[in-house]
Order: C-alpha cells, then sequence, then structure tokens
C-alpha cells in the first residue's frame, strides 16, 4: 500500500462532500463513516468536544438531514505519507480546506481550516480506516494568538 | 526491546515538555512528522516546529505549561492515537497572563525504535464554537 491508496481512501470517504452533493441531492455521509475506525475518535469543525464514531454519525446526519441546499468540501492543500510499523503501515494525511455552501434559507458559508487523519492498513478488511480526524476553523488559529 | 506502551510514550512527551527538556521532547517527534498548532494557520514539519518553540522561549515567557486532560488512546497494527483537551497556559514577558484551552489529535507509529510522534494537530475551542451556525 502506497500513498496514492490511502489519498483514493480519503477522497472515497469524502467523496459526497467533495462533489457537493451533501443537500439537495440527498448524498449521506456512509462512506466516511466506514472510513473511521470502530474505536476512533474524531474532532469536526462545528463542536468543542471529540466524538466516537457513533457520535460522528450523529452529527453527520444531523448536518445531511436536509439542513443545506448544497455543502461542498473543497481541498485546498493535501499531504499524504505512509509509514512502516511494527505490525503494519499508518498513514498521515494532513492539509487545507474550505467548507463552503448554501444552508437552506440563508446566504451562503465558508468556513476554511486545517485538516487531518491518522489512519491504518487493516490487512484483514484490506482498507484504510482513520484512527481520528481531526478539522478546524483557521480563524481560531490566528485570532487572540498573541498577547499584545 | 520493550518499546513501552503509547500511554508511556504520550506521558514521556507530556513531562519532557513540561520539565524543559527538549532534547528528550523532540526527541519523541520524528522529523517528517506534520504539526498543525494552535496559533498558526499553517502546517509545518518538525524543524518549523522547533523554530517556533524556540520563538516561545525565555525572551517571551516566564513560564508556560501545556496541560492535557481527558485523553483518549486507541491503537491498531503499530498506530497510535491520542486525543483530548488541552490547555496552553502561563505568563508572557511584560503581560498578564494567558491561558489557551483547545483540543488536539495526535498520531504515532510504533517502530524498533518505540513509538514516535508523526501527526500532532491542536485547535483552540474558540474556533469550534463561534460563529458555527447560520441562524
Amino acid at each position: 500500500m502506497d500513498t496514492q491508496s490511502l489519498e483514493t481512501a480519503f477522497r472515497t470517504a469524502f467523496a459526497p462532500l467533495l462533489a457537493g452533493e451533501i443537500g439537495e441531492k440527498g448524498a449521506t455521509s456512509a462512506a466516511l463513516l466506514d472510513f473511521c475506525h470502530p474505536k476512533g475518535t474524531f474532532v469536526v469543525d462545528d463542536l468543542p468536544y471529540p466524538l466516537d464514531k457513533t457520535g460522528l454519525a450523529d452529527h453527520r446526519a444531523f448536518h445531511d438531514g436536509g439542513l443545506w441546499s448544497k455543502c461542498t468540501l473543497a481541498i485546498v492543500s493535501l499531504n499524504i505519507d505512509v509509514h512502516k510499523t511494527t505490525d503494519g503501515l499508518s498513514g498521515v494525511i494532513h492539509g487545507t480546506y474550505n467548507l463552503r455552501g448554501k444552508p437552506t434559507d440563508a446566504g451562503f458559508r465558508q468556513r476554511p481550516g486545517h485538516l487531518s487523519a491518522m489512519c491504518v492498513w487493516d490487512d484483514t478488511a484490506k482498507s484504510w480506516q482513520a484512527l481520528n480526524i481531526h478539522f478546524s476553523p483557521l480563524f481560531a488559529q490566528v485570532l487572540d494568538a498573541s498577547p499584545s | 526491546m520493550d518499546a513501552g506502551t503509547l500511554a508511556q510514550a504520550f506521558e514521556a512527551l507530556r513531562a519532557a515538555l513540561a520539565q524543559g527538556d527538549l532534547e528528550a521532547f523532540f526527541g519523541a517527534i520524528l522529523p517528517e512528522a506534520a504539526i498543525l498548532d494552535e496559533d498558526l494557520p499553517f502546517g509545518g514539519d518538525k524543524a518549523a516546529f522547533q523554530d517556533h518553540i524556540s520563538f516561545h522561549g525565555p525572551d517571551n515567557w516566564q513560564g508556560f505549561g501545556w496541560v492535557p486532560r481527558d485523553l483518549r488512546f486507541t491503537q491498531y497494527a503499530g498506530v497510535g492515537s491520542v486525543v483530548g483537551y488541552a490547555t496552553f497556559r502561563g505568563k508572557p514577558v511584560d503581560a498578564g497572563y494567558r491561558i489557551r484551552p483547545m483540543m488536539f489529535s495526535q498520531g504515532w507509529r510504533k517502530g524498533s525504535d518505540g513509538w514516535k510522534l508523526l501527526l500532532w494537530h491542536q485547535s483552540p475551542i474558540v474556533g469550534h464554537v463561534t460563529r458555527i451556525s447560520p441562524a
């Protein structure tokens, strides 16, 4: 397994968001949940606490449930790295994104941020799985970053 | 070689930073690690992180601490994840004090040299609650 296979797994997981199909086109986050390890932990851009996989599924169902006319994850930069471990392969993904779209009955929204994911190759399932995924809004990285 | 547990590796990293043992602290981080720090709008590697930590040295801080809490450890096939809350807190030189509560996610890999850090993403909680809704 190489970096290309990991990038493909990542883009497959986020395909409905990347294609702007969350919203009126009725896509769901099922592929993202398939990418998430059952014991993984996930930090989303709009909640102040980490989620387990069940919590992530509930949060994505909220966003997938007709609140958006259209919502798109625009990837600005993406870095992929694969390393051997004592027992398999690890995969690191990090980059920047712009989460943008039109909420139903509201103008439009843009939320640029950092993204990262720590992944493991599951040799039994023959697939990459994310042990953690972290999305964070960029403006907090610069808001109040200095004491003076 | 007993590589120890992921929790032990994390604790060693935390303790090294708390004690100002930067050799041990940076020794736990692989050169190719990706660092998305809480006070920069762009990512960096270990070298950039070392430069950034140098900036946050004695000239600018009389003292600061990184205090992690509510940790969630997961590992599978030699890959480790640590996710939790953390607070940067301390006293800048010539200014009152600072507290920055945040969430963080780390990725570790287990090799012949033990557990080493490959990914560290930190984000202030204020960003996860401010302007999150359109209505």
